[in-house]
């Protein structure tokens, strides 16, 4: 679909670590996750948006917290997945 | 025809504290048909002496609904029940904020005022906002404001007189109306547009000159540890079941002996006798054996909405999602589950804040299973009457662990049978997580105290239609038809004893009598009621009153087998017993056939349970 726009090898938000910083370059579509990518959109999590992972949760590391927009959200790996990044920087 | 005006804003923006600030403290609950969501509604006056009445609305990230609750915000906002509205920001995190704001102004006509909240934290934080500036892009006065410390109050509402009389806004629709069907292109489209009008109205309006807050970040530190996370978190489960039982147990006695002493007014009253037993044994009884649990409800949730407030719910939803996805739950079925430990019903109606529908299904069929306050002086009569008071390990004693026990076999079923429903009807949906963690606020108490009268206010209007209903029904099955021999044989051949004969047959596997099966029938109003009319079964079978528990207890040990008590102990973890839980879930799921899924696997359980049981100890 016309909504992933990078061409270059994907890194998901999913796949990121606590300290890590990146930028949103689009999304990975599925029909039944549109929803809920558009209420992502909607609270912050849009292309060109600069994210920060802040930590994990203790039991398992996941879900993760990012940070977007001055607030702090909590997304489980397996659905920060939709979100495609290009890495920006580590701690 | 007074005034309505809605109270707008994105969560965590303050929108609730500034309702309490705002408004008298009487407050009413506002019903939309057709929706299961109530409001909070209350009177404020204008300046010029004007009565309006204030509606807080579910908060909402967006007006395109994604949950139940956001839902209603969409409805109420094209309803025209509605002649102005007070937007609430989140000053703090303007971007999002103004992103709402611009799609809530673009999308109605009312007369609008905007209230800058949390504006002495974002000064702190080195935000500055041109209000004047800010005034003139927006079309609407901006008004700084701190709800909780009541700043800025009287400029908003003067502010909104003035809009309310003035103010002349056309719905812009600058993207267009949102079409009927629209692509996820054309949405996106709405979202970024919206997104850089607000980039590009903050740049003239504001200019931030100091860092992220990083207060919270340290805090999580230590409440998101790996190891120390997870200690506060059962630390903190395990303070708040100690406070709600300890600190409820005097005023439960208060209430307990108020609606004795009611009882006693009545029958020495003069009223015809068929009455006051009516009054006495049908409505007192049925309304303080439920009203009598209030304390723990209220202890609970005040608990609940303190740490709520404080933002330590959110980051409990975060670290046990993953455990609580082993099963097949959803981390925000957490706090539903925990409200229920006080009452199945708040559980139930507090389900509704779970986006997906899988998810609010799946977390109302297991509440039932968690142990409610109504269940312990069963547990507590049954437990004295059949389980030694040993010691077993490092001083504790065998009663003690019994009842740890019951709980313990209540929460793991509840988590057992989650995943089975998970498995059966929603196979292969895991819907998202998306929750913010807000940064940690100070609890106000003043607000603390409204959301709890709120709360309790929703729950005696539910409880109490069914409790009185049912509680008549039960009388009248307990006391007719009229016997010749006298009131010694009055229950004895009752409809209820009639039913108790009826279904004896089905229930004697399990260890039940007739006697037993009868006294089930009034444990649909509540359960506790068991205790009661197991007291007044064996009054009338040894012609002497057995009113104190100890009494009856001793009785029952003489009377009954010990395969029966456990039995009896195992069918109350399970058995639906509970009218009021069975309607709010009908109710909240807009379903009846699952409610009756619900009857039917815990029957099915209780049965089972109770049938190994009563083969164990025989």
């Amino acid at each position: 679909m016309r909504m992933i726009l990078n061409s270059e090898p994907a890194v998901t938000l999913g796949a990121l670590q606590p300290g890590d910083s990146a930028e949103i370059t689009g999304f990975r579509v599925s029909g039944e996750q549109m929803d809920f990518l558009i209420r992502l959109q909607e609270v912050g999590f849009i292309v060109g948006e600069r994210v920060e992972i802040i930590g994990s949760a203790p039991l398992g590391k996941d879900p993760i917290s990012i940070r977007v927009k001055d607030a702090v959200y909590a997304l489980r790996r397996s659905d920060a997945d939709l979100v495609l990044v290009k890495r920006s920087g580590n701690s | 025809m007074k005034k309505r005006i809605a109270l707008v804003g994105t969560p965590n923006a303050g929108k609730t504290a500034l309702f309490n600030s705002l408004t008298r403290s009487h407050q009413r609950v506002a019903n939309y048909s057709g929706v299961t969501v109530e409001s909070a509604e209350a009177d404020f006056d204008l300046p010029d002496g004007e009565m309006l009445s204030l509606v807080d609305l579910p908060g909402a990230y967006s007006l395109r609904p994604y949950t139940e609750e956001e839902n209603v915000l969409a409805g109420a906002l094209k309803s025209s029940g509605f002649s102005g509205m007070i937007l609430v920001v989140d000053a703090t995190q303007p971007e999002r904020a103004i992103r709402f704001l611009l799609e809530v102004l673009d999308s109605t006509d009312l007369p609008a005022v905007v209230a800058l909240n949390m504006s002495d934290l974002a000064t702190k934080r080195g935000f500055e906002f041109d209000l004047v500036q800010a005034a003139a892009i927006l079309g609407v006065p901006v008004i700084p404001t701190a709800a909780i410390r009541k700043h800025g109050l009287s400029g908003l509402i003067g502010a909104l007189g003035v809009a309310l009389r003035t103010q002349q806004r056309k719905k812009q629709a600058l993207l267009g109306a949102p079409a009927e069907v629209e692509t996820v292109e054309q949405i996106t489209g709405r979202i970024l547009e919206f997104y850089k009008r607000a980039d590009a109205v903050l740049k003239k309006i504001m200019v931030r000159k100091g860092l992220p807050d990083d207060r919270s970040r340290s805090i999580d530190r230590i409440v998101l540890h790996p190891v120390a996370g997870p200690l506060i978190l059962i630390l903190v489960l395990g303070l708040v079941f100690q406070l709600m039982f300890n600190l409820a147990q005097w005023p439960m006695d208060l209430i307990d002996s108020g609606f004795s002493a009611i009882q006693g007014l009545v029958s020495e009253s003069r009223l015809p006798p068929d009455f006051k037993s009516f009054l006495s044994d049908g409505i007192v009884a049925g309304v303080g054996g439920t009203l009598v649990f209030l304390p723990q409800i209220l202890i609970l949730y005040a608990l609940i909405l303190f740490l709520e407030d404080f933002g330590f719910m959110a980051r409990a939803v975060f670290m046990l999602d993953h455990l609580m996805g082993k099963v097949g739950l959803h981390g925000r079925s957490f706090l539903p589950l925990l409200s229920s430990y006080a009452c199945n019903v708040p559980g139930i109606m507090g389900a509704r804040t779970i986006e997906s529908k899988a998810d609010r299904v799946i977390t109302t069929l297991i509440i039932p299973l968690t142990t409610c306050s109504a269940r312990i002086p069963v547990y507590g009569l049954l437990i004295s009457a059949f389980v030694p008071n040993v010691p077993v390990l490092f001083g504790l004693k065998l009663q003690g662990l019994v009842m740890l026990g019951l709980y313990a076999i209540g929460i793991l079923s509840a988590l057992l049978m989650g995943g089975i429903f998970k498995r059966l009807l929603f196979r292969g949906q895991r819907p998202p997580l998306l929750i913010e963690l807000p940064s940690y606020k100070r609890p106000s108490l003043r607000s603390l105290f409204r959301g709890l009268v709120y709360r309790i206010q929703l729950f005696l209007k539910r409880v109490g239609t069914v409790i009185v209903s049912t509680s008549v029904v039960i009388w009248i099955l307990l006391s007719y038809p009229k016997s010749s021999g006298g009131e010694g044989a009055l229950v004895d051949q009752s409809y209820a004893a009639q039913i108790g004969h009826w279904i004896e047959p089905v229930l004697r596997p399990i260890g039940f009598d007739w006697r037993i099966s009868m006294a089930l029938i009034p444990t649909f109003a509540a359960r506790e009621v068991m205790v009661g009319t197991l007291s007044t079964v064996y009054s009338l079978q040894e012609g002497a009153a057995v009113s104190d528990s100890g009494k009856l207890s001793l009785l029952l040990k003489t009377e009954w087998s010990l395969a029966t008590g456990m039995s009896l102990l195992v069918w109350f973890i399970f058995a639906p017993m509970c009218v009021s839980t069975l309607a709010a879930a009908r109710r909240e799921l807009k379903s009846t056939r699952y409610m009756i899924l619900m009857i039917f696997y815990l029957f099915a359980l209780a049965y089972g349970g109770s049938f190994l049981a009563y083969r164990a100890f025989l």
